[in-house]
């Protein structure tokens, strides 16, 4: 173990100048963040806990959609009455990932910002481009039976694990961050970097940047979602379709890619 | 599953290690070789075990550098094994490639048998998982080779594990037995009936109990085999293609050397000791039962102490022999304890049975009384302790290999029938139905042998569908070694489980006719999974785990 500082941020204004040294980063479920602390991946050397931010909540929005705060848990996002009535792609995404633990302590923003089950990148004694850009990728020549097939860089085919960012996608969120340049909101079609030749850059929020929220626009009239998993062996995609058949509605797919993506 | 750890402490020159072992005794040994003690100066402690699995037979070199550690520093120093060394710093199954060779007339009786097994082991061990040794037992056939290969490649050292040998020795020869049905177009139950052993061919003995014929009879009628169109597809349920498989289990009944103490104590209880170890299989129950069996002494009454090398050496739990190996040795120490105190009552001046012939005297429901009367009208056995001024009596005795050993040939059978039912559409595969039936002697608890056998189905539906130990081919370090990309069975991948013992206590191994069941069920569970996946794929899968890739074809 090595040593890192600590402080807790009470409004997202405290939590964004609070991380702006070096070496800073934000900690809310912690269920990705101090894994990789415990396996050396991640050394942050300060902790900003943000699990004390008033982002909990799930609002009804007046054009129908839902705003979720970014601090809501996986589990309270998957059980709630609105989310399992009008998104219930996003309810069964979230419950087919993890464990009620995790869930329990896995936040909305967090959960977009999952690091990869890459072997090789969870494992410093193995060149990574994503954890030490420049190193090398060890899962091209390795082990890559569960990697991404499309979307890939000669640099890295590591997959996002994140079932309920594959819903988002098929859901159509928006994201919005706050950061020392004030706000904005992305897509989330637009939040993702494929790895190119940094996969070290996972999505497009600035240094310092805090996702503050997601909204979802309304459902589509008579619209149903369905969220199938494929688990290992591996592979899962979503579809969202308006007419009850799958024929021309939204397809998202998970950990084929580097990112959730909708073909 | 429970993870290796040692607590090492020094009181002068003794060590005192607290472990997490199969095998207490044989650990103290090894320390004591290791360490340069004599054996009297170490004592092992391992009272509760939370999984053994076999890798925890044999002590690991953490143990050694706990000792050491705390000898050096004079305080207790605890060393533990994090998961991920799980995978490298002790024990495992090793890979097994084998070939198989059938001979058979068109009935399908078999004409000849070739079994080859490959297998590595570490550059600094021999270690064989024995995959031969079942090859010439299981099936009756006149001509049977089976060679067995070993390769030293740069990995840890393999060592036995649940059911070693017959469980990748089994996934092999029931495959090849239903290919062989499939290729005559013969009931897979029927090939194995005409190829039936009535007696063991390999070791030339008459079995002393099998009954795999009713196992398989019994398995057929309640899983509703002759329901079963052998046709490739051919049962559906819903958009579900249902497939049917099935395969004979077996696991050797062992019986080795035990000594047990029993003491009957002033205070109304009995206090029961052995340096055997309970591994979740409910040693300490079983205990308890066969005193409360022999004496009437209520459950409650009876404190087993096991897992504690000051006690009377007790047999490792390994190889499912434990229960059968103990089961002796404790009616033996229960009687002579019960003996002495029959003797005490009728030598003691001022007891209700002074001058009595002690044979004519029994002690039932935890009283003394004599031969032909009610229990009722005897003494409770504290009175005639007191009477003697006795804190307690003890019987300690030491019981060996069942003596009938030499004569017969010991094996516990079973059948497995499962059911899987497959999604072509998106190729998803899930075990749907799962039977099990178990010629294993006498159960002397049936919810911890019922524990036994259904933990052991999980356990073969994991290794059937998941789990697998990956090596980066570059430099032989597992690279899935933590439980996220290590895959067990979880209750999600598991149906309603069932499992129905047989009733034919195996009077030639103990007098209760009991024997282990700790392994047997996890043998040949595999080649239930992959004849059902056949059965309703089409895909023979001869290479464990069964992956979506070999079924993606049929999709």
């Amino acid at each position: 173990m090595y040593e890192f500082q600590y402080t807790k941020a009470n409004d997202v204004g405290q939590a964004v100048a609070s991380v702006s040294p070096s070496g800073a980063k934000f900690v809310a479920g912690g269920t990705t963040l101090i894994d990789l602390m415990k396996l050396d991946v991640e050394r942050p050397k300060l902790l900003v806990d943000i699990n004390g931010l008033p982002l909990d909540r799930i609002e009804a929005e007046s054009e129908g959609g839902l705003k979720i705060g970014a601090m809501v848990r996986n589990s309270d996002l998957a059980h709630d009455e609105q989310v399992q009535r009008m998104y219930p792609v996003l309810s069964q995404a979230l419950l087919s990932g993890a464990s009620p633990q995790l869930r329990n302590m896995a936040t909305t923003g967090g959960n977009l910002l999952q690091r990869t089950r890459c072997y090789y990148f969870r494992d410093v004694n193995y060149p990574c481009n994503k954890r030490t850009p420049g190193s090398g990728c060890s899962a091209m020549d390795g082990f890559n039976r569960i990697h991404a097939v499309l979307g890939t860089s000669p640099h890295c085919i590591a997959t996002h694990p994140s079932d309920m960012a594959v819903a988002m996608m098929a859901l159509g969120a928006t994201i919005f961050v706050t950061g020392t340049k004030g706000n904005r909101s992305i897509p989330i079609t637009k939040f993702y970097l494929l790895p190119g030749t940094t996969p070290d850059r996972e999505n497009v929020l600035a240094p310092g940047e805090i996702i503050t929220h997601v909204t979802l626009l309304p459902p589509a009239q008579n619209s149903k979602s369905h969220y199938l998993k494929r688990r290992r062996p591996r592979g899962r995609q979503v579809r969202r379709s308006d007419s009850g058949h799958f024929h021309g509605g939204i397809d998202a797919r998970g950990p084929k890619t580097p990112c959730p993506a909708r073909p | 599953m429970e993870m290796h750890a040692t607590i090492a402490t020094w009181n002068k020159d003794k060590l005192t290690l607290y472990e997490t072992s199969q095998g207490v005794v044989n650990h103290r040994n090894v320390a004591a070789e290791v360490l340069n003690l004599q054996r009297e100066s170490v004592q092992v402690i391992s009272r509760f075990i939370g999984s053994g699995f076999g890798s925890k037979l044999f002590p690991w070199p953490h143990s050694w550098m706990a000792a050491m550690a705390s000898k050096k520093l004079g305080r207790p120093v605890k060393v533990s094994v994090p998961r991920s060394m799980m995978f490298t710093t002790v024990g495992h199954r090793p890979f097994t490639r084998q070939r198989i060779q059938l001979g058979a007339d068109k009935d399908g009786k078999l004409t000849a048998f070739h079994h080859q097994i490959l297998q590595p082991t570490s550059m600094v061990d021999d270690f064989v998982e024995n995959c031969a040794e079942v090859t010439s037992m299981l099936y009756s056939c006149p001509h049977v080779r089976a060679v067995q290969h070993l390769i030293h490649k740069n990995i840890g050292t393999p060592t036995p594990m649940r059911g070693p040998g017959r469980t990748p020795s089994l996934f092999a020869i029931e495959s090849a037995m239903d290919e062989l049905a499939v290729k005559l177009n013969i009931d897979p139950i029927e090939v194995r009936l005409r190829n039936y052993a009535e007696t063991d061919e390999g070791s030339k003995k008459p079995w002393s109990s099998k009954h795999l014929r009713e196992a398989y009879q019994t398995g057929a009628e309640k899983f509703g085999w002759s329901q079963r169109n052998a046709k490739v597809g051919s049962m559906t349920k819903g958009k579900e293609i249902l497939g049917l498989g099935m395969a004979t289990c077996t696991w050797p009944a062992g019986r080795h050397n035990a000594e047990v103490r029993v003491s009957l104590l002033a205070d109304g209880t009995v206090r029961a000791a052995c340096a055997t170890q309970d591994i979740g299989t409910g040693t300490y129950t079983l205990f308890a039962q066969i005193i409360s069996d022999r004496t009437g002494v209520p459950l409650n009454k009876i404190r087993v102490q096991l897992g504690d090398t000051a006690m009377p050496p007790g047999p490792t739990s390994g190889g499912s022999s434990a229960s059968a190996t103990v089961i002796p040795a404790i009616a033996k120490a229960t009687d002579q304890a019960v003996q002495s105190l029959l003797r005490v009552a009728a030598l003691t001046s001022g007891s209700p049975f002074e001058k009595v012939d002690p044979k004519n005297l029994k002690m039932t429901g935890g009283r003394v009384h004599k031969e032909g009367e009610a229990a009722e009208s005897g003494a409770p056995f504290p009175d005639i302790l007191k009477l003697r001024m006795l804190s307690g009596l003890d019987g300690q005795v030491r019981t060996e290999t069942a003596p009938e050993a030499k004569q017969f040939s010991m094996h516990s059978f079973g059948a497995h029938f499962c059911e899987v039912a497959f999604d072509p559409e998106i190729a998803r595969l899930r075990i749907s139905r799962w039977l099990t039936v178990i010629d294993g002697g006498q159960m002397i608890n049936m919810k911890t042998s019922r524990n036994q056998i259904l933990g052991s189905i999980v356990m073969g539906i994991g290794m059937a569908m998941f789990e697998e130990t990956i090596y980066d081919p570059r430099n032989g370090k597992p690279v899935n070694n933590n439980y996220a990309d290590y895959i067990v069975a979880v209750n999600a991948d598991i149906p309603e489980l069932d499992c129905i013992f047989l009733d034919f206590p195996d009077t030639k191994l103990n007098e209760y006719g009991a024997r282990g069941i700790g392994e047997i069920g996890l043998t040949g569970c595999a080649s239930a999974v992959t004849s059902a996946v056949y059965h309703a794929t089409g895909v023979r899968v001869r290479e464990l785990p069964v992956r979506i890739e070999n079924l993606l074809k049929t999709a």
